[in-house]
């Protein structure tokens, strides 16, 4: 497998990621919230920063979540439509590795729309005169990108297997409803039969945690909290991993069974 | 055809006049306002699964309140039935804040004060073998290790989520991060009547003022709201005594702000009055007025006749407190100061 | 000589109508309705496992089924109605449809009469799919239940002629993103902006700027239908219908200029 045409097409899908007008109306209204919040006069009282950075984070991460759930559902698919794919994979290139350089290129975006709404939420922390819990906030980014791989290689899978709006959909769903989803399973737990017990532990493997991804609360309340330990990050990364490499694996199968 | 189109822009260009004028969900009360329906439906197994995905700001701001209070810690609602009035929730809420302010000690034997810096790992569960402190064994949302049948999964999740031992008493921190939510919900739903209470009454400690002028703002846009004139007179009440504590004030200096708090007790109690059903809250047939109601309309004629005979008009307060007793039955302290002889004397 | 059937204006729009509403089920949205109604049922599931503990978590319950239905259908009719014109120019299907004696307008009228109708059958669907199984253990008025989905079906025309505006102003992801905003987070945007302007000057002149964008949270009922209130006056529901129709008109009658001037 070589490495520059997958760079390439990396490059390809990065470059589409910022010359999308999408992109950047996203991040221009999740801006004007975030900065619409920022002028809000609370009382006249100095320092209130929890509340600025529990609204910036949700913002960013909502924005960012939608931004790549779609830029990742569209690939493949649009690929097939245009039949733009017939010439590219007829450079030496082999499926896996052009869905590699998808990959890349959906994070690499990813990671463009997140440095964007970083700069905004740190200048709008440096104005309100707020301090950043920095080490718990770069944990946030990091945990945050292991969740968007996570959902990104999800979206490749399910636009191959589903028509495009069905993937977006449940891919938003499945990000939005994350935290609802986790608190449900656990609280059905109680109520359930010994089968829907093995059900809901079942479910609660197979489907991925991605509220496992969020430290904002900690962020947020950060001078109550410390960050977190070496082993619990190697740990979450462990399982970003196994769930990235299913998904991936999953997209590969179905890309390579697609007759062209 | 042209003068159709001029007369459509010309309407529309006047259809703010229209629209600015109907606001179909500006009233008052209301399931999803009422504070007694909040408390219940948030206490539901439902509730508790939803977290913070919620539709009523009322709810959303009882879970926040309720998060920020615990640094982020999401545990089952504990803000009980019995504080369902303006009264008891701000009562309930000055023990959070007396906690936060002076730390209080745990079964470890450390002090933690308001701005105590020190995570919470798995090392606290082994630590706390029984249940002590305030709300100790109030249970957390995210489960215990001993009761999590999700293993890996469950260890991660209190890792990242804010989570302590719910056997270990709370720690309470100071609500003032709280206060742009309430601003904020006041802003979006200018009927929300406990947002504007509650909020008021965070801010009395840190500016007496802004709390005056946030509770009058909430006056002005409920007028017949009476927990509004209950609160707007407890923080005037507040902003006097501020004033003599700092500035050594005497009693003339403050004589206005506590002639504009008596008033705004006075006006509560009135309200309330003519609001109550003769049977009070025992017997109160269609009207929904509860015993949360009922404590809150107490609490307005109680500070009025209190204030009014602190502050020398004994014959008035004495009139006063006759006159509230014939309407809320009995009442040790309105009782006490109906029969009160009438002493020439002020005492402060 | 190839003769030219007359094409009614009325038989026109219902001509466009069919081919978007089997748009709608063959193709995109249907699908989008489908994960929705799963969800719904995955809920009723749920519920019906835990139970409603008390009359108010019931009327909780019928909320934020309702206000999920106003959000659903809302949302259908945006992705619907915002790529209506773009999908028609990019796919050149427009010209054979505007080389046939239809009018540019009656094309627009007609688009969006079907977007509203299929944002109302959907809306209707899933009322009743959270009406039927929710516990009613409070009492609702079902006055206050007619006006909320007729004032809700204005609001859909709305949403889809705001939509199809934008689509003809702006790329279509920017307007999906621009009519999202407006309908979901609008009021409050609108209400924390003059907040800005609060005991100054300019407040009254920025509320009366800031009403032109429309306010959808006006037309939406359900949380007041669910809290106990009374039925809006009549006069109070007409002034709402009516000011919801005007708004429409007014998006409808901009949208048919510039697509008028518009070179394909």
């Amino acid at each position: 497998m070589t490495v520059k045409p997958t760079l390439l097409i990396a490059k390809s899908v990065l470059i589409e990621a910022v010359r999308r007008r999408e992109v950047y109306a996203v991040v221009l209204v999740s801006t004007l919230l975030i900065g619409l919040v920022m002028t809000v006069r609370f009382f006249g009282l100095e320092g209130l920063s929890k509340f600025y950075r529990e609204i910036a984070l949700k913002v960013m991460g909502i924005a960012t979540a939608l931004t790549v759930v779609v830029l990742a559902s569209r690939q493949l698919p649009r690929e097939f439509e245009t039949r733009t794919i017939y010439p590219l994979l007829a450079k030496p290139i082999s499926r896996t590795g052009f869905l590699l350089g998808k990959l890349l290129g959906v994070l690499l975006g990813a990671g463009f729309c997140f440095a964007l709404f970083m700069a905004v939420f740190l200048a709008g922390t440096w104005v309100l005169g707020g301090r950043v819990p920095w080490v718990l906030f770069l944990q946030h980014v990091y945990l945050q990108m292991l969740m968007l791989l996570v959902l990104a290689t999800l979206c490749f899978w399910l636009s191959m297997i589903l028509h495009l709006d069905a993937a977006i959909t449940i891919g938003v769903l499945l990000f939005l409803l994350a935290a609802t989803f986790t608190t449900v399973t656990s609280t059905l737990y109680d109520f359930a039969s010994p089968f829907g017990r093995a059900l809901i532990v079942g479910l609660t493997y197979v489907i991925p945690q991605l509220a496992l991804f969020d430290l904002s609360e900690k962020a947020v309340h950060g001078e109550a909290w410390e960050p977190l330990r070496l082993p619990v990050m190697a740990a979450l990364t462990a399982y970003a991993a196994v769930y990235t490499v299913i998904h991936f694996s999953l997209a590969l199968l179905s890309f390579r069974r697609r007759s062209l | 055809m042209k003068s159709s189109r001029v007369l459509l822009w010309l309407a529309f260009g006047l259809s703010p006049a229209l629209v600015l004028a109907l606001s179909p969900n500006a009233y008052q009360g209301g399931r999803s306002r009422s504070a007694a329906d909040r408390n219940a439906r948030n206490s539901s197994a439902i509730a508790v699964m939803l977290g913070e995905f919620r539709t009523s700001m009322s709810d959303l701001l009882f879970v926040k309140t309720e998060r920020y209070l615990d640094s982020g810690i999401a545990y089952m609602p504990h803000i009980d039935d019995h504080l369902a009035s303006v009264q008891a929730e701000t009562a309930e809420l000055a023990e959070h804040h007396h906690d936060a302010e002076h730390g209080h000690v745990e079964e470890t034997g450390h002090v933690h004060g308001p701005d105590c810096d020190h995570g919470h790992d798995d090392g606290h569960a082994d630590e706390a073998p029984h249940a002590e402190g305030e709300f100790a064994g109030t249970p957390t949302i995210i489960r215990t290790p001993e009761d999590d049948f999700r293993g890996f999964i469950g260890w991660l999740h209190r890792e990242v989520k804010p989570w302590r031992d719910p056997r270990l008493g709370h720690e309470h921190t100071d609500g003032t991060e709280l206060l742009p939510w309430y601003r904020m919900m006041t802003m979006a739903d200018p009927h929300n009547i406990r947002g504007y209470a509650i909020g008021a009454w965070w801010l009395t400690d840190h500016s007496p003022e802004e709390a005056v002028r946030f509770a009058s703002e909430g006056v002005e846009n409920n007028p017949e709201a009476f927990q509004l004139h209950l609160i707007l007179g407890r923080v005037l009440y507040a902003q006097a005594n501020a004033i003599l504590a700092d500035t050594g004030a005497g009693q003339t200096q403050i004589a206005p702000i506590i002639d504009r708090a008596i008033a705004s007790f006075r006006r509560g109690a009135e309200l309330a009055i003519a609001q109550r059903p003769p049977g009070g809250y025992l017997d109160p047939g269609d009207s929904g007025w509860d015993e949360s109601l009922e404590e809150d309309a107490l609490a307005s004629a109680r500070m009025a006749v209190l204030l009014l005979e602190n502050h020398g008009d004994l014959a008035e307060a004495r009139r006063l407190a006759s006159d509230y007793t014939q309407v809320f039955g009995v009442d040790y302290v309105l009782e006490r100061h109906a029969a009160a002889p009438v002493s020439p004397e002020p005492h402060h | 000589m190839i003769a030219t059937i007359p094409v009614t204006p009325a038989r026109a729009m219902s001509l466009i109508g069919r081919g978007v509403f089997i748009e709608l089920l063959r193709r995109k949205d249907a699908y989008v309705l489908l994960v929705l109604v799963g969800l719904h049922a995955l809920a009723v599931l749920t519920v019906s496992i835990v139970g409603v503990q008390n009359p108010a978590t019931g009327t909780f319950l019928l909320n934020l089924g309702l206000t999920l239905t106003h959000f659903a259908s809302h949302l259908l009719v945006m992705l619907l109605a915002v790529r209506q014109i773009p999908a028609e120019i990019d796919g050149r299907t427009l010209y054979p449809l505007l080389a046939k004696p239809i009018e540019r307008r009656t094309f627009l009228l007609g688009k969006w009469s079907a977007c509203t109708a299929c944002g109302a059958g959907a809306l209707l669907l899933m009322v009743v799919l959270v009406w039927v199984p929710a516990p009613k253990l409070e009492a609702y008025s079902l006055g206050l239940l007619a006006q909320a989905l007729a004032l809700q079906t204005v609001s859909l025309g709305l949403v889809a002629a705001v939509s199809l505006l934008l689509s003809l102003l702006v790329p279509r992801g920017v307007a999906l993103v621009a009519v999202c905003l407006t309908v979901f987070l609008g009021d409050k945007v609108a209400s924390l902006s003059a907040a800005q302007a609060a005991d100054s000057p300019f407040e009254r002149p920025l509320r009366w700027l800031l009403a032109y964008v429309p306010d959808f949270s006006k037309l939406d009922l359900f949380t007041r239908l669910t809290d106990g209130i009374a039925p809006l006056s009549v006069a109070a529901f007409t002034g709402l219908a009516a000011w919801g129709a005007l708004c429409t008109a007014a998006a409808l009658a901009l949208s048919a200029h510039l697509f008028e001037r518009r070179a394909l």
